[in-house]
């Protein structure tokens, strides 16, 4: 349970951030603020996802020469072999 | 589904900005400004207008969103990756009022507490000065209303000590 001491500070806790001082005025248009946001922010936006595509298409592309490499490797190897049991045959 | 025209958007900001730019004024932290934290909350209300599908009160949406973007923001500014667009829309001109320095003191007391507790209790606490009740409380952070019972008596507490030296 509360004191009344502890009530009033509470009380005044309460009033002080209901009261705040307001230091500045905000002025807002808000017809050239949604222009704003469709402009700069959607810039912002678009050189972020560039960013990421640029990065998922290095990492795809490295991932693809990579899996490449395994599939070439894998048919040298098997043409090899048919090839030298071929050879065996005759 | 509500449509969302401009007209809306300009009532919605018209109506919310104080109550967001006041959440921003706690969670802005150097060299992040609240201005910064502003304008975010802004575009991204701007950016969900269209999802919003009326399931949850209009304010509550919006104290959401607002939570959402000052996290989200710490976070991004901890990874370096907080990157401010100054927006000419939007103008904070000074206001001369008369100095209380009572007020005052007390205002930085009560911010200072309040950003030294932890982002749960920090969130918590904010929307019961801004007088939601537990039950929307709950519904913006996702708990119980009776965890949220049961943290309000411990936040208060440690707020009303954190500020009793203070003062």
């Amino acid at each position: 349970m509360w004191n009344n001491k502890q009530k009033d500070i509470w009380k005044d806790i309460y009033d002080t951030w209901n009261k705040q001082p307001q230091s500045e005025r905000i002025n807002i248009q808000v017809s050239k603020l949604v222009d704003e946001f469709k402009s700069k922010i959607s810039q912002f936006e678009k050189d972020s996802i560039n960013k990421d595509l640029a990065f998922i298409n290095s990492s795809v592309s490295n991932f693809e020469k990579e899996s490449i490499k395994k599939d070439i490797n894998l048919f040298t190897t098997l043409l090899k072999k048919i090839i030298s049991k071929l050879k065996k045959k005759k | 589904m509500q449509k969302f025209t401009i007209n809306t958007f300009e009532q919605i900001v018209e109506e919310n900005k104080g109550k967001i730019y006041r959440i921003c004024k706690i969670y802005a932290i150097s060299p992040l400004e609240p201005q910064d934290l502003f304008q975010e909350v802004l575009y991204s209300i701007w950016k969900s207008m269209m999802t919003f599908k009326g399931n949850s009160n209009i304010n509550t949406w919006i104290y959401r969103i607002t939570f959402n973007v000052c996290l989200r923001s710490k976070q991004k500014l901890e990874k370096n990756n907080f990157k401010t667009v100054h927006l000419e829309s939007i103008q904070f001109v000074p206001v001369d009022i008369p100095l209380d320095r009572t007020q005052q003191a007390k205002h930085k007391a009560l911010t200072s507490c309040i950003s030294s507790l932890n982002e749960t209790d920090k969130s918590i606490i904010i929307l019961y000065l801004e007088e939601l009740k537990y039950k929307e409380i709950a519904e913006i952070t996702g708990m119980t209303e009776n965890h949220i019972a049961v943290k309000m008596k411990r936040i208060k507490k440690t707020l009303l000590n954190c500020i009793t030296n203070k003062l």
